[in-house]
């Protein structure tokens, strides 16, 4: 009898444990969503958009179902081609001056000289200054008919083609104003981060200031220079602005041809296609770069 | 081998070393004793020739090398943290002293083994720093300092960060290797114990200045200066005066070495051990009021009747009790302590 009488209570137990389960499950989400919603409306929504606008399935304008029309257009075109090899090398050109030019200032910065400081204040200028506005400023010292070119005709000497031209000279000159404070305030954060014992240490076992920056600083703060880099193209291969005002008229950045895309033609799905390929290029080097991080990484471990 | 002459350094406006002349000799173990803050670390930078000083100059070997850049003064300097490279396993730490002053593959490969086997580390050649206890740490930074063959070594509290039992022991093999090697060390510490343990002579430092060197024995049982009886072991410092090599105090009077202090208001310095106390008998008397264990002996507190004066007493270990009743001997000699 007693082991029947226990039974019910026994059976109870484990219901209201499940309904406290259940109750503290729904806490949780709901404390969750703010944040989660935010991303869920901010990044996955456009994404999603963009991804279902690619093949005809919903999105802006006329749907016609699901259809890999617009990628073949995208990946035929000769001239989406070009855009797409332009827009990959204003970026790997911007990403590896950036970072050779932000490693020898900083490697500069840690020296000691007078006018350090008025240094260390004024390379943050750029990051105050929008792109749009560098590139105007750019504009008119490099380009026809500005000083650059002005100075140069005083002297008799024929000026290049920096701006509008088929290198992208002139956009990598300006995303290069804007990247190099970029990648170099990242650096001088990395740098600053390695414990001064391991510099004086280095200097003690008869390391000169070169060695020291070679085989100490740069390997300790490469983590923080590939991030830095992985930034740095992220932003240029998405860059729009400068490409739209100083590039060549062929070819054009990825950027500039979407927007003609979608808003001069009205080709949402080729403009969404354009921002899938896009969004895929950086996100396989985001994933190239996190496979090398973890392979040096268990390299290191051994 | 190594001198330094009126050294000094501020930060700002703070005093770091101030007029600091010090001689160590070749071979010699030399201890820079003092509180934290006093200015020994910054002294041991200045030979290393990482902090650069305001005024003074040092001598290595004859050669006058203040000016001389860190990288080209041939000392080996074990940091307090270490300062092993991370990302270089322990063979390629203990070998960047050795590739930065161009030596070949060969030569290295065989320092670096010899400097391992010295530290009793062959096996762990391929290992990363973090991959090491603290001791075995410590080994590693000294081996990568002793494979330089440096001129001096300098050793910045290098036992502080290891647990006691640890400390010990590698204090012993420290001081072993050195003689063997008959390397000239300068050793940074505030570990009084850790100064006597290793030190051939030590120098006590307060506030950037040094306030004497001795050898261990001189510093302990013969202080001249107030700041190194008090810092260096217990010390009952009694107020008197100074006539005729004798000192005259409230609890009597005590023959004293000629010195150089002169006549007049004085310290007399009572180590615990020089006070010895009996149940009965003459001498002064005085009451316990404080009686722990301490392993080989007692530490106890007498309070003298009826100056209340206080001494601090370390005696054979015997059931003592707080409150017993103590009749205190003194011994005839002291050291006597100018200001």
């Amino acid at each position: 009898m007693s082991t029947l009488a226990a039974a019910p209570s026994e059976i109870a137990a484990p219901r209201h444990a499940l309904r406290r389960q259940r109750r503290r499950r729904i806490g949780i989400l709901l404390l969750l969503l703010p944040g989660a919603g935010f991303i869920a409306i901010a990044m996955i929504a456009p994404l999603l958009q963009l991804a279902l606008g690619s093949v005809g399935l919903t999105g802006l304008g006329p749907s016609e179902g699901f259809s890999l029309r617009a990628f073949g257009t995208v990946l035929a075109n000769p001239m989406m081609r070009a855009a797409f090899l332009f827009s990959l090398r204003l970026a790997l050109a911007t990403t590896v001056l950036s970072v050779v030019a932000a490693l020898a200032l900083a490697a500069l910065l840690m020296l000691s000289f007078p006018g350090r400081r008025l240094v260390m204040l004024l390379y943050k200028l750029p990051l105050v200054v929008p792109s749009l506005i560098a590139a105007f400023l750019i504009l008119t010292m490099i380009g026809p008919g500005g000083m650059g070119a002005r100075f140069a005709m005083q002297l008799g000497l024929g000026w290049p083609q920096l701006v509008h031209d088929r290198a992208g000279i002139g956009v990598i000159l300006v995303l290069l104003w804007h990247q190099i404070p970029v990648t170099l305030l990242i650096l001088l954060a990395v740098v600053g981060s390695i414990p001064r014992d391991l510099i004086d240490a280095a200097r003690n076992l008869g390391a000169t200031a070169p060695s020291v920056f070679r085989h100490v600083i740069l390997p300790l703060a490469l983590p923080g220079v590939s991030a830095a880099a992985l930034l740095v193209f992220i932003d240029c291969f998405g860059a729009y602005a400068v490409p739209s005002l100083l590039g060549p008229a062929y070819p054009q950045a990825l950027p500039v041809m979407m927007t003609t895309e979608f808003l001069e033609r009205a080709h949402w799905q080729v403009a969404s296609a354009i921002g899938v390929v896009m969004t895929i290029t950086t996100i396989a080097v985001m994933v190239v770069y996190h496979r090398l991080i973890a392979r040096a990484d268990r390299e290191r471990a051994g | 081998m190594l001198s330094l002459s009126g050294v000094a350094k501020r930060f700002g406006g703070e005093v770091a070393v101030e007029d600091v002349d010090l001689e160590v000799a070749a071979g010699e173990f030399l201890t820079l004793l003092g509180p934290s803050g006093c200015g020994k670390s910054t002294l041991l930078r200045i030979i290393a020739g990482l902090t650069e000083p305001d005024r003074g100059r040092v001598w290595l070997e004859g050669e006058e090398v203040q000016d001389l850049p860190a990288h080209r003064r041939r000392t080996a300097m074990v940091f307090q943290s270490y300062a092993l490279f991370p990302h270089m396993t322990v063979a390629r730490n203990v070998a960047f002293g050795l590739i930065m002053r161009g030596l070949d593959r060969q030569q290295i490969q065989r320092k670096v083994g010899d400097a391992l086997a010295l530290v009793e580390l062959e096996g762990l050649a391929g290992r990363y720093p973090r991959e090491l206890s603290g001791g075995q740490q410590q080994r590693v930074a000294l081996a990568r300092a002793l494979v330089t063959e440096p001129k001096v070594l300098l050793l910045d509290e290098p036992l502080s960060n290891l647990d006691a039992k640890l400390r010990d022991r590698l204090r012993i093999e420290l001081r072993a290797l050195q003689r063997r090697l008959a390397l000239t060390t300068i050793f940074v510490t505030h570990d009084q114990a850790e100064a006597m343990a290793l030190s051939d002579r030590i120098a006590v430092m307060t506030k950037g200045r040094l306030v004497e060197s001795g050898t261990p024995e001189e510093i302990y049982s013969r202080p001249k200066s107030r700041f190194a009886a008090e810092f260096v072991g217990v010390a009952n410092l009694l107020p008197g005066e100074l006539r005729d090599e004798v000192v005259t105090t409230a609890v009597g009077r005590f023959a004293v070495s000629a010195q150089s202090v002169p006549a007049g208001e004085v310290a007399i310095c009572l180590r615990p051990e020089d006070i010895a106390f009996s149940a009965e008998g003459p001498g002064l008397q005085g009451r316990l009021t404080h009686v722990t264990f301490a392993g080989p002996f007692q530490d106890c507190i007498v309070a003298l009747e009826p100056s209340g004066l206080l001494l601090r007493a370390h005696v054979p270990v015997r059931p003592w009790h707080i409150g017993e009743r103590v009749a205190v001997r003194l011994p005839a000699r002291a050291a006597v302590l100018g200001e």
